[in-house]
């Protein structure tokens, strides 16, 4: 196992400096002066001219690579053309708000997801299970952006249950501590606060959930049924354990390791669907960050953020990937 | 990463041998009863597209403010002028929702065909010829897949510059190393049969081979993932459409109509929004339903 975990980290490092390349390149694409560019178009002469020699701009474009490698790798990808500020202090900023979103999904989406499975599969061909797997249908078919907008127009506005953006409503002071304002608020013993955050969290969360939460219910299901109708189970039935144990005790286990698969990879799903929820819901994430970049053609801020959001994409998946290893051993010695 | 993977070795897995096979495919596919509906829905939803100017009711580019945001049949009134009511400029939704199945299928089919001409060249340079060219061009689609495929796309359009044609090279490029991937799989399992050995023998040039022998056995994969594959690029031009970088208003395509009438929806306009998103939503579920079934009719182990 730890050799794995070795090779997959050591694998690791060609992909991302890959990543690197293909972002810096993809900026050098834009026709234009780099330095006019990255200082933005309403910059003066003088502020261009630092920034060309600052990034090496006049030199060849393999030695400005290294420059721009160089400054990322301690941490400085160049100041936003917008704000003024380092895309960095930005990013990090916004990453708590951006992971928050995607946990709460997450975890919505599996504890739904698993259960509505085993009961689709336990009571197969029942109107539960049509139901549920006609919904899980429709679930990976819808734009995520879309399912936001009519969650928000029902619940938000027709009903007014939930606040319709936002993360926390302007006039409760929070103390940022870790910056995941759920577990900020529990620290402070803050409760109204909490309970602000929490409402906040629910329409933006559970439109971020029903696409993971369908491929989950799905996936669950089809396992389900196939460990379900395996000898073992007939012997738990047969000696007489009552049924909730041998369906979750015993067949969900043995139904796993599919299960776990598909919720790692609707991870990195997840850090897509939060480029458009954030949007639709103008939660201050990183997501939105990189689509707002992408308006103000703010290049600094775009390279940062791609670099940020595909970091993680590689690093979740890796952790999917080892977790998996773990659950089944057959993957590790190939 | 991982399941991605799996998957697209699944797929890349599936082959028809034999004309018997064949049939056998057809078969199944034709029992299949939501392969069957997503089918029709996909030939209508053509239909609809291609003769547009003779079903849509009204111009989809007529503004008339006098009508703006009003709502359709289930209210009394205009019903019959604009059964789903108009947007902020008073032009029909249907109207707009026909023309604009034109650009949503055109950007699925354009896309993926760009996608699928790359990932063809290159799945068979990698799968047929093997060592160092195989090596350079799977690292490339290891760091190709380290981009959430919204995101890439998103950044291409931040170096094109917005717009529908783009958006479908953008979408293209995206989908590009999957379906090399997918190629790649199928030609290393038919690289190795008897056949493309006896032409080798027989001293045949690598050209016919691959065309002649090669290309043909990998078609089943490359029809299953193109089909799934156009389900998810219509809706990735639909987000770039939301987004604002991929089609252009007043473009009737549908993740852009969706943009336009958001800032109406609170103002209780519900219709301008649900509508595209149904038409979205619709879409993908038919070419789902029908790559789905595809991929049960040609699967050796469901084969009876």
């Amino acid at each position: 196992m730890k050799t794995y975990i070795i090779k997959r980290l050591l694998m690791l490092i060609p992909v991302l400096l890959g990543v690197s390349v293909v972002i810096f390149v993809l900026i050098r694409l834009t026709p234009g002066d780099p330095a006019r560019i990255m200082a933005g178009e309403h910059a003066d002469q003088q502020t261009v001219e630092e920034i060309r020699e600052k990034w090496g701009l006049n030199k060849p474009l393999p030695e400005q690579y290294f420059i721009w490698l160089k400054e990322a790798l301690q941490g400085n990808l160049g100041r936003s053309i917008t704000t003024r500020e380092f895309v960095v202090s930005e990013i990090l900023e916004r990453f708590p708000n951006t992971l928050e979103l995607t946990l709460t999904a997450m975890i919505i989406a599996i504890v739904v997801g698993v259960i509505a499975g085993v009961i689709s599969a336990t009571k197969q061909y029942s109107i539960f299970d049509y139901g549920s797997m006609v919904g899980a249908l429709f679930g990976i078919s819808m734009p995520v952006f879309w399912l936001g907008l009519m969650l928000m127009f029902v619940f938000g506005l027709l009903l007014d249950w939930f606040p319709i953006a936002g993360r926390l409503d302007v006039n409760i002071t929070l103390k940022r501590i870790t910056h995941f304002y759920v577990i900020d608020s529990l620290l402070a013993g803050n409760w109204p606060a909490l309970k602000d955050v929490l409402v906040h969290l629910v329409l933006p969360s559970i439109a971020l959930a029903t696409i993971p939460m369908a491929m989950i219910a799905r996936m669950t299901r089809s396992s389900m049924l196939e460990v379900i109708r395996q000898d073992h189970i007939r012997t738990q039935r047969a000696k007489g354990l009552p049924e909730r144990t041998v369906v979750y005790k015993h067949a969900l286990k043995n139904a796993l390791i599919p299960i776990v698969t598909v919720i790692g990879l609707n991870f990195g799903l997840l850090l897509q669907g939060a480029i458009l929820t954030e949007t639709v819901f103008s939660w201050p994430g990183l997501g939105r960050y990189a689509v707002q970049a992408v308006y103000a053609r703010d290049y600094p801020a775009i390279q940062g953020s791609v670099l940020f959001i595909a970091g993680t994409f590689v690093i979740v998946n890796l952790i999917t990937d080892i977790i998996y290893a773990y659950v089944n051993p057959k993957i590790r010695y190939r | 990463m991982f399941s991605r993977k799996k998957k697209i070795e699944q797929i890349s897995k599936l082959q028809v041998n034999s004309y018997s096979e064949l049939n056998e495919t057809f078969h199944m596919l034709w029992s299949n009863k939501s392969a069957m509906i997503g089918l029709i829905l996909i030939v209508i939803l053509v239909i609809v597209a291609i003769f547009a100017p003779f079903i849509a009711p009204n111009d989809p580019y007529q503004r008339s403010l006098p009508f703006r945001l009003k709502p359709g049949i289930w209210s009394e009134g205009l019903s019959t002028r604009y059964p789903l009511g108009t947007d902020y400029m008073g032009r029909g939704i249907l109207s707009r929702l026909i023309y604009g199945a034109r650009d949503s299928l055109t950007v699925g089919f354009i896309a993926v065909g760009i996608a699928a001409s790359l990932g063809i060249f290159l799945g068979l340079l990698a799968g047929y010829y093997g060592g160092m060219i195989d090596h350079l061009i799977m690292r490339f689609v290891d760091i190709m897949f380290a981009f959430p495929s919204i995101l890439l796309a998103i950044s291409i359009m931040a170096v094109l510059g917005p717009g529908l044609e783009k958006a479908m090279i953008a979408i293209g490029i995206v989908y590009t190393p999957q379906m090399a991937r997918v190629v790649r799989g199928s030609v290393l399992t038919v690289r190795g049969t008897v056949y493309i050995e006896a032409e080798k023998a027989i001293g045949s040039s690598d050209f016919r081979i691959i065309v002649l022998h090669v290309l043909p056995n990998v078609m089943a994969p490359i029809i299953v993932y193109s089909t799934l594959s156009i389900a998810s690029a219509i809706l990735d031009a639909a987000a770039l459409g939301f987004l604002g970088l991929g089609a252009q208003p007043p473009r009737p395509e549908w993740g852009a109509m969706l943009a336009d009438s958001r800032q109406y929806l609170m103002s209780g306009a519900w219709w301008a929004v649900t509508f595209p998103g149904l038409a979205i939503m619709i879409t993908v579920l038919a070419l789902n339903l029908l790559g789905d079934g595809l991929r049960d009719a040609l699967d050796p182990r469901l084969r009876k």
